[in-house]
């Protein structure tokens, strides 16, 4: 329990301090005055970027912690099981092909993905963990050898944006689909949460899991389309965010221990201050230069977890 | 309680038990032996609603195992599998209380979920080491309070696939004795084994399975006289009786 306040805590913190850092000092009492310039930038650029940061942080988090659990395997992240790369094709379709809503390309390849694995895993009889990771390696390098045979082809400007879209970055968002973003995601959060005693019991194995009266089949098939939704569309929104999904949940188990019930409220909390925090380090630490999230984010998470699983041995040896 | 009418049942390719009737009833304790890949698991699983795909009829409670709603089954039976490996930071008790979890529809534990955890801890003593994780025990330990997880469940069935692997000695026979009074009080529990001594002392009936099929269903001592005995075991197990006359095990020459 006092680590799911500290959590509230940290997204507290985190919300009320990150819109303020950036290139071009902002005066609180001038916005608070309601002076319509550093207003505007405030609302329109800093506060809605933070809350995309913090929304996507917090999804890539949970559903990384959920694949962590349901998987049995901690080196999960939200794109082991494969509808992220799909997200990924079809954005850098939509790129190549000149489309405007590289999102919406986003959305189809994720939903064409997770339609093509559902359709596969309803005529098997049991959904294991084992199949499901098989399925999304195989898919991750399929939609990857497309995604570089398209860069190949690719001309000089669709190159770049098709590059910056995969690094992941998040950026000013107008708060109309920033809010659906929201309202779709807020249910299926809720979900995996309520799941929480479900998802202790999948850790420890579905054997285990199906003898405690746990319907392992359709817990697999809620976790696989839940946890693929919240990474499909964060995905469709930032581009494919390194790290998060790995990095926070295992930092989160370290202080929590492995009760999902605790584990993944504090997953999704302390995931969207953390991405919010390291976007507002990327967009301050060289200004003028906005350094997009996705490298932030990997260049802290490698070093990171190494340096977790050095201190993880150290205690148990 | 659990009847058995000609299930036979297969591991990919493998016919790992065929055409195999048997029946239990409350208050039995009954060891399951035979060698490696005999079926022990392969019965325990189905009897526990884990292998849908068996032939032949497999009733508990005078209904089909697999008609049973998983949590319907779970109130009634409990199974632990053999190798469980929690590698996730769960505490002990974390991992006892999911025994409650066919019991309970709230998010946390009751104060029933509580009394019955405490007792399942008591009884396999591992409410010495509660507090630490599980994933830092040792092998027999971690048997003992996956045990107490399957008793917390309070089932009126225990179906165990090798309770005594990894576990001392003592534990080993304060675990059997534990199983058999609780037996007394009309539990019934299937408990796959090698340990025949163990089984001699402790339980009522022995089911001796070889390739799929039952081969000996009879008493310890009956099983041990069976002249087809040795037929599954070899020579290198040599039945006999204690100087007290129990049924009682040699081995080698």
């Amino acid at each position: 329990m006092r680590w799911l306040t500290l959590a509230i805590g940290a997204v507290i913190l985190t919300f009320t301090i990150t819109p303020w850092i950036g290139p071009g000092a902002l005066d609180p009492a001038k916005v608070l005055a309601g002076d319509p310039l550093d207003r505007q930038i405030f609302i329109q650029f800093r506060l809605s970027r933070t809350l995309l940061a913090m929304t996507a942080g917090g999804c890539l988090s949970l559903a990384g912690c959920l694949f962590q659990a349901m998987l049995r395997n901690s080196l999960a992240t939200p794109y082991t099981l494969g509808v992220s790369s799909g997200a990924a094709l079809g954005a850098v379709v939509f790129i190549c092909v000149g489309m405007p809503a590289i999102w919406l390309g986003a959305v189809l390849g994720a939903a064409l993905v997770l339609l093509i694995v559902l359709g596969f895993a309803l005529q098997q009889k049991q959904l294991s963990a084992h199949a499901l990771i098989l399925a999304g390696v195989s898919i991750n390098s399929v939609c990857s050898a497309l995604i570089m045979l398209l860069h190949s082809f690719a001309g000089f400007t669709q190159s770049f944006s098709i590059t910056s879209w995969l690094i992941g970055g998040v950026d000013t968002i107008p708060f109309a689909p920033l809010a659906l973003f929201a309202a779709f995601v807020i249910p299926v959060c809720a979900f995996v949460i309520w799941q929480a005693p479900a998802w202790n019991l999948l850790a420890v194995g579905e054997y285990w899991a199906a003898a405690r009266g746990a319907s392992v089949r359709r817990l697999m098939f809620g976790g696989y389309v839940a946890g693929s939704l919240l990474a499909a569309v964060t995905v469709s929104l930032t581009g494919p965010i390194g790290f998060v999904g790995l990095l926070v949940p295992h930092l989160v188990r370290q202080l929590t221990g492995a009760d999902h019930r605790i584990l993944l409220p504090c997953s999704l909390l302390f995931g969207a201050s953390f991405l919010a925090v390291c976007d507002a380090f990327g967009r301050s630490i060289l200004a003028p230069a906005d350094l997009p999230v996705g490298v932030i984010t990997a260049l802290l998470g490698g070093p990171g977890l190494v340096w977790m699983i050095r201190s993880q041995h150290a205690r148990n040896v | 309680m659990i009847a058995l009418q000609e299930v036979t049942s297969r591991r990919g390719n493998i016919l790992a038990l065929e055409s195999v009737t048997l029946s239990f009833q409350p208050g039995e304790f009954v060891a399951l032996a035979g060698l490696n890949g005999a079926g022990k698991s392969t019965l325990l699983e189905t009897m526990a609603g884990l292998l849908p795909g068996y032939a032949g009829n497999c009733l508990v409670d005078g209904r089909e195992v697999r008609a049973w709603s998983s949590r319907d089954l779970a109130r009634r039976l409990s199974f632990l599998p053999q190798l469980v490996a929690a590698r996730l930071p769960f505490s002990v008790e974390q991992v006892v209380l999911m025994g409650r979890h066919p019991h309970c529809d709230r998010w946390f534990a009751s104060t029933e979920d509580l009394r019955a955890m405490e007792s399942a801890m008591a009884l396999t003593g591992c409410a010495e080491f509660r507090a630490r994780g599980f994933h830092t025990l040792s092998g027999g330990e971690r048997q003992r309070v996956l045990l107490a997880a399957a008793l917390a469940q309070q089932p009126r069935a225990l179906l165990l696939d090798e309770p005594g692997a990894f576990v001392d000695l003592p534990h080993q026979v304060q675990i059997f004795r534990m199983i058999r009074d609780l037996c007394r009080d009309g539990l019934l529990c299937i408990a796959a084994t090698h340990d025949l001594n163990l089984a001699a002392t402790y339980c009522g009936r022995l089911v001796i399975l070889d390739k799929g099929g039952v081969h000996i269903d009879a008493s310890p001592a009956a099983a041990f006289d069976d002249p087809s005995f040795p037929q599954v075991f070899g020579p290198a197990v040599c039945p006999s009786r204690t100087p007290s006359g129990r049924p009682w095990l040699w081995y080698g020459d």
